[in-house]
């Protein structure tokens, strides 16, 4: 049954004219990232791939919050969901189904970024080596976590809401990476406070690995798999919240 | 009737949309080159930026570089860099930017550059340059970037010899590769035990001649630039040995860096000889005692002199031409050829314009000068001719082998 809602979300979701606009955004935004380097007074090759790898990632987390925000939202206004749950289907499992197809579509959305971008920087003879497909594939995880951040963020809030705490989340999720270099200017408890409320959002900066693929700085293996348990980790914690806040919520 | 209100909504929207199309463009086909200038309206610590960037610090960095082109330009009006909240902009400006891309080699370049070329702060454009030797010790720009300024600016080569062969030392330890720790010793040898003036920029064309091709427009430019550079240094070179020549046979020195020079050979109980003593030829210039003294640690890489079966000989110039006397002066007939062929093709350019202007192409020489073209003067070994539809000059004698720049010096 998770497999069914997971396909149907998923078809929902590519389908959506939020997930094909914002591609046909990135789409646009990389065919002028090329500009940026031709203004820069370098030859422009590795501006336009932080460029086009930053595209992705905003654009990513983009349709993930937008997407993430009206997954339930819309079957509730639609009244779709009292179809669903009217049959003998747990909660938990709806919840699932709709987190992963939504993981399905953005996969398949930021695996489209990644291959126009190399695409685009080989034409355009910038250089394309295997850690940029690696940033890239982080670059997915990070939209991935993202993805579960906002779901869970509508679980407890309004869609609109939901929205605007999703990409606080981003913000604070990119932020609390320099915090580690920072939190010696605190002294005792202010400190301890920061370093509890840093360590209670997630870490995005883990999937920013995208600033140095560029200058084809290698990552270790171990590196990596940390990395992605790290951002599985999270999936895994925000999606159980998740279900969590929509047992108890009165449908 | 609603087809026709349809039909009319369309064209509203049709001259709405010609309307502002219209208005926006003529902006741009009414407007005047404007050069940018702008102030650092906003320009966060190092760390605020790092947390501002939400992850996307490389992107952000370039973005704000190229957006602060335009202070370059305010700097070149203003030269004060004191920016609101204290400190300088250009110090705070590329701070901030390494702070966030500290592998972007540019900004290194561009940040000593600026500081050190628009605002005379050499020392904090040294700090700079050091920070990319640490952030990218393998970039050998940077380290000739860092070689270059201890010289010039701060004449380690002469002040600080130890410190400046430690430093070469430490360049030389950051090279992995054989060829580039040559490229080191050469320093070590131009640079780092005596200074030849004119020299300077040699260092800085030689790395550029690595990364063009032979034969192409970039290339042939790179290597003629190289040439002259050459040339010119051969020529002081030359120079200088023939003031020491005349000087040490009693002649007055013409000038007072002749004079300091060659203090050592004035000899009060010689006869001066007011006017000359002249060079017969070229040849009285290899003269050992004065070769050995103007180069006391052997002779540069990149001079007119060599040796050859242990003999002192003097090579063609840089051109594979002959070095000449001039009314006692010596000069590289190849750099004089040069010149003069690049200046032919500025008469190339005025003979189309005639052209075009009269209807018709000179058949000779003498018609594109009644035509109104004017020759600059010709030197005395070359012969100009209309060859087609471009005055062309001969020269009276072939050019030999040009130094072949590509495989190092012949």
């Amino acid at each position: 049954m998770i497999a069914v809602i997971a396909w149907a979300t998923c078809r929902e979701a590519v389908r959506s004219r939020t997930f094909l606009l914002l591609l046909a955004v990135y789409l646009l935004g990389v065919l002028l990232s090329r500009i940026v380097g031709w203004i820069s007074a370098t030859d422009g090759n590795v501006i336009t791939t932080d460029v086009v790898f930053s595209l992705q990632s905003i654009m990513g987390v983009l349709v993930a919050v937008a997407t993430g925000t009206a997954l339930v939202h819309v079957e509730i206004q639609q009244k779709t969901l009292y179809t669903v749950l009217s049959r003998p289907l747990p909660r938990w499992q709806f919840v699932l189904g709709k987190y992963l197809g939504l993981c399905l579509a953005l996969a398949a959305g930021q695996m489209a970024m990644l291959i126009i971008g190399l695409i685009y920087l080989a034409a355009t003879g910038a250089p394309v080596h295997h850690w940029l497909l690696i940033a890239g594939l982080l670059t997915i995880v990070e939209v991935l976590v993202m993805a579960a951040v906002s779901l869970c963020w509508t679980a407890l809030s309004s869609p609109l809401l939901a929205a605007v705490l999703g990409l606080a989340t981003y913000a604070l999720g990119h932020a609390v990476h320099s915090l580690p270099g920072l939190v010696h200017h605190l002294k005792g408890t202010q400190q301890t406070i920061a370093i509890v409320l840093a360590s209670l959002v997630p870490d995005l900066g883990q999937f920013a690995y995208r600033n140095e693929a560029v200058y084809r700085t290698p990552i270790t293996l171990d590196d990596l798999l940390m990395r992605l348990a790290y951002g599985g980790l999270w999936c895994a914690l925000l999606v159980v919240i998740t279900v969590a806040v929509i047992r108890r919520k009165q449908l | 009737m609603s087809a026709w209100r349809g039909y009319g909504l369309a064209l509203v929207m049709l001259v709405g949309a010609v309307a502002l199309i219209g208005w926006n463009s003529s902006r741009f086909l009414t407007a005047k080159p404007v050069i940018r200038a702008k102030d650092l309206d906003f320009l966060p610590a190092p760390e605020t930026a790092r947390v501002l960037a939400l992850g996307h610090t490389n992107t952000l960095a370039k973005l704000r570089w190229v957006d602060s082109f335009a202070y370059f330009q305010y700097q070149l009006d203003r030269k004060d860099d004191t920016v609101a909240g204290g400190g300088t902009g250009f110090k705070r400006l590329y701070e901030t930017l390494i702070e966030l891309d500290p592998k972007f080699q540019p900004f290194y370049e561009h940040a000593a550059m600026n500081i050190s070329g628009v605002l005379d702060q050499h020392g904090v454009a040294l700090a700079f340059l050091l920070r990319g030797t640490q952030e990218l010790p393998q970039s050998r720009e940077l380290w000739r970037n860092v070689a270059t300024t201890l010289k010039i600016f701060f004449h380690w080569d002469t002040k600080q010899p130890l410190l400046f062969d430690a430093f070469l030392a430490q360049w030389e330890a950051a090279e992995d590769l054989p060829e580039a720790k040559r490229m080191v010793w050469d320093w070590k040898r131009g640079f780092g035990s005596r200074a030849f003036t004119g020299l300077e920029q040699l260092p800085y064309w030689l790395d550029q001649l690595r990364v063009t091709s032979a034969g192409t427009p970039n290339g042939d430019y790179v290597e003629g630039t190289i040439r002259d550079l050459l040339a010119r240094f051969g020529t002081h070179e030359l120079n200088a040995l023939a003031a020491s020549w005349r000087i040490s046979r009693g002649g007055v020195p013409r000038d007072r860096a002749e004079l300091v020079e060659n203090l050592a050979l004035l000899n009060p109980l010689q006869l001066v000889v007011e006017e000359g003593p002249d060079l017969a030829s070229l040849g009285d210039l290899l003269d050992p005692r004065l070769v050995r003294r103007r180069y006391p640690n052997g002779l540069p890489t990149y001079g007119p002199l060599t040796v050859v079966d242990g003999k002192l000989t003097l090579r063609s110039d840089p051109y594979g031409r002959p070095w000449r006397l001039r009314h006692g002066r010596v000069v590289s007939s190849g750099q004089v050829h040069a010149s003069y062929e690049r200046r032919l093709g500025r008469v190339n350019v005025s003979l189309l314009e005639l052209a075009q202007k009269q209807g018709h192409w000179p058949t000779t020489l003498d018609e594109a000068k009644v035509m109104g073209l004017s020759l600059p003067v010709l030197p005395d070994d070359g012969t100009l001719r209309l060859d087609g539809r471009l005055v062309v000059v001969d020269w009276a004698v072939e050019a030999g082998v040009p130094w072949q720049l590509r495989q190092g010096p012949n």
